[in-house]
């Protein structure tokens, strides 16, 4: 017999699209009963910083994204480790397994699907080696962590964030590591070449191998089937004793159902639908009530800058989709006006982020579009090869003086389209600072180093749609508010102007 | 929200608030020490903007709806009860997250010691001691004001 609860609002995932979710619907609404069911142990911890937690530089309450306390401060009956099986629509029912096999039916008024995503499996033989490891959860960390003495060499499949992520954990754990790319270049789905070529230099600076335009066919395993090497699609085979797969997330929809429709991107894996409301769009069809949400990676939500719908599977666009759906759920009326690609990383010291674009767009008309960059000197960098140099539109270069302080530096004009100037590490570490407009407006951005300073003032200008065509220059060789319109630099010193722009409230819109 | 603001006709652009907020923030509240040998030298949470004939000092704005918080990948940055933005370093990992989510460019990096310096109001976002940079400016350029956004 399955043991049955009720509460108004209803939560699956307790990671950070629920953490966001739960601090909306908390301050809306202190008193109403809101039950929580995750596959987790623990109370919400950080995924991004179980990299930390792998090379034992943090323990588990150093990496918690909340105190341990959060969910009883706040009300939230929770069940852990429990594993929701099915949901039930028309009775608005949820039926979940506990970890000794429990049966659970939670019926809700509101529910939530905060899901997240799973690692994807590539088409690779011989996954089910021992040594073979995904790395997106705590206990992946864990998993490795007790498999690595009897490890020397790793070879990590998958050079975008996550991979990297463990490729320099593993890497100052004392393990020979080499990093498969499939792609040209590493973390292509968000940086530039020049930025890409310098996270590689920092790779190579500490023994890490990359290969890039190279495909991991098989994995070999010995006569104990334990991990033995990794077989290349060129026949190359690098051996190793630790295996981890990095190749992607992919959203968890499967408690959606077949009666949830896919979002309509073309190309985009299939996650749950929703609206700006981040109600799921087949529900609201199929019922027409409003009863069930989705957020963070397992939700397709709008992009900002393009308004269609695409998968942004980082930490604040979760939050910020949990938050408007909370807010929604508790009954204040919210939109979400859309997420935005940004990621900041750092590999052995250096800084990388990016924002919105980071290429001009294959096609687009020169006359709209312009790349201005900002570099320590003018030559580019060794590791960005020729053959990825950024494209340019119409291109404006600048560049800092050799010698000169970033930032200060008086600017000069530069090269001229197809020739952008591209940097160089300098005895101060790398800087590169580009920004790509469209219109006037910034549409993208990626910064290396001392580059980055002060990027969320490009951020939010390309957030808030603030024409920047008389102060681009000033905004790409020294990022502030000073160098906005005075009219908008006013606006901002009051603070009202800035920070929400990824939603409205229908108050505010009327 | 309680929050700094400043007058930018009555600001000089003298940078004495980026000087006392440093050395608030120091280990030894002393101007010189705090400058000259504090290793590594301690970062100002405020940052003095210029352009062409306008300069004003600039902190944390205490937004209404704080990216800096919702971006936060480790929970450094948080509301505390009051709903005031506040921040535990010791928890910061130095990802840069909220320097790119903060739109006024008001979270400045401490890259020495990995994590981010941002403006906390001298620690006393409740009570009525006024932050250092308030305190010490000489044209009263800046001033603390309790406004709803
Ligand atoms: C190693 C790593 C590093 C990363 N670094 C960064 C970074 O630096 N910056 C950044 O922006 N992003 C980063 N990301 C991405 C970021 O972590 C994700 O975008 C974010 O975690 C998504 O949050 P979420 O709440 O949607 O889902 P998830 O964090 O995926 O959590 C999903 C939750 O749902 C639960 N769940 C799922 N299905 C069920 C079920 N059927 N029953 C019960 N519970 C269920 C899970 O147990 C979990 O609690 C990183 C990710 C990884 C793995």
């Amino acid at each position: 017999m399955a043991q049955r609860f009720s509460a108004k609002y209803v939560i699956i995932g307790g990671s950070v699209a629920a953490v966001g979710a739960i601090e909306a619907l908390r301050a809306e609404d202190p008193g109403s009963p809101l039950a929580l069911v995750t596959e987790d142990r623990v109370s919400p911890y950080s995924r991004p910083l179980i990299s930390h937690y792998l090379t034992g530089e943090r323990d588990l309450d150093g990496i918690r994204y909340r105190p341990p306390d959060f969910y009883s401060r706040l009300g939230v009956k929770t069940f852990l480790q429990t594993r929701a099986t099915r949901i039930h629509f028309p009775d608005h029912c949820v039926h979940a397994e506990g970890p000794a096999g429990e049966a659970y039916e939670i019926t809700y008024e509101k529910l939530l699907l905060a899901t997240g995503s799973r690692p994807a499996r590539p088409p690779i033989q011989g996954l089910e080696a021992q040594g073979v490891f995904s790395f997106t959860s705590l206990e992946d960390a864990e998993a490795i962590r007790a498999f690595l003495p009897r490890v020397k060499a790793v070879v990590v499949i998958g050079g975008g964030l996550i991979g990297l992520q463990a490729a320099e954990a593993l890497s100052n754990l004392g393990r020979q590591v080499v990093v498969v790319e499939f792609q040209p270049r590493i973390l292509s789905p968000v940086l530039d070449a020049v930025a890409s070529g310098y996270v590689e230099q920092a790779f190579a600076a500490h023994g890490v191998r990359i290969l890039t335009s190279a495909a991991a066919q098989r994995v070999l395993v010995d006569s104990a089937g334990s991990v033995a090497g990794v077989a290349l699609k060129d026949g190359q085979v690098l051996p190793c004793q630790m295996v981890i797969v990095a190749a992607g997330v992919t959203p968890r929809t499967e408690l959606a159902g077949a009666g949830f429709a896919p979002a309509p991107a073309p190309g985009a894996p299939r996650a749950i639908g929703v609206d700006e409301r981040m109600q799921v769009q087949a529900d609201l069809q199929a019922s027409g009530g409003a009863a069930v949400y989705a957020a963070g990676d397992a939700a397709l939500g709008p992009d900002l800058l393009s308004g269609a719908a695409r998968p942004l599977p980082i930490w604040p666009n979760a939050y910020l989709q949990g938050r408007v759906a909370g807010l929604n759920m508790a009954g204040r009326p919210t939109r979400f006006r859309g997420g935005l690609s940004m990621n900041s990383s750092h590999f052995f010291g250096l800084p990388v982020v990016s924002a919105g674009l980071f290429d001009v767009p294959e096609g687009a008309d020169p006359q709209e579009w312009e790349v201005l960059t900002l570099s320590a000197d003018g030559t580019p960098p060794a590791a960005a090869r020729p053959g990825h140099a950024p494209r340019v539109g119409t291109s404006s270069s600048f560049a800092v003086r050799p010698g000169a302080r970033p930032g200060r530096a008086a600017a000069r004009s530069g090269a001229g389209p197809g020739h952008p100037q591209v940097p160089v590490a300098s005895g101060a570490g790398p800087f590169y600072r580009k920004i790509i407009l469209r219109h006037g407006r910034i549409v993208g951005l990626v910064a290396v180093g001392a580059g980055i300073d002060r990027a969320g003032v490009l951020v939010g200008a390309m957030a808030n749609g603030v024409d920047c065509s008389r102060c681009k220059e000033d905004l790409l060789r020294n990022p502030g508010i000073a160098a906005f319109p005075e009219q908008v630099a006013a606006a901002m010193r009051t603070g009202r102007f800035g920070s929400h722009w990824w939603m409205a409230g229908d108050r505010e819109e009327r | 929200m309680k929050r700094v603001y400043v007058d930018p006709d009555v600001c000089m652009g003298c940078g004495l608030c980026e000087v006392y907020c440093l050395t608030q923030h120091s280990r030894s509240l002393d101007i010189l020490k705090a400058y000259r040998q504090e290793k590594p030298r301690p970062v100002a949470r405020i940052r003095v903007e210029r352009h062409g004939n306008t300069a004003f000092g600039f902190q944390c704005r205490q937004c209404s709806e704080p990216l800096c918080v919702y971006a936060c990948v480790s929970g450094a940055t948080f509301l505390d009860d009051h709903g005031q933005v506040a921040f535990d370093e010791s928890r910061c990992i130095g990802c840069w997250t909220c320097v790119l989510a903060c739109p006024y460019g008001a979270i400045a990096r401490d890259d020495a010691r990995e994590r981010v310096a941002r403006c906390d109001l001298c620690g006393d976002p409740q009570g009525d001691g006024l932050p250092a940079c308030v305190r010490n400016c000489p044209n009263e350029a800046l001033s603390v004001r309790e406004e709803a956004v």
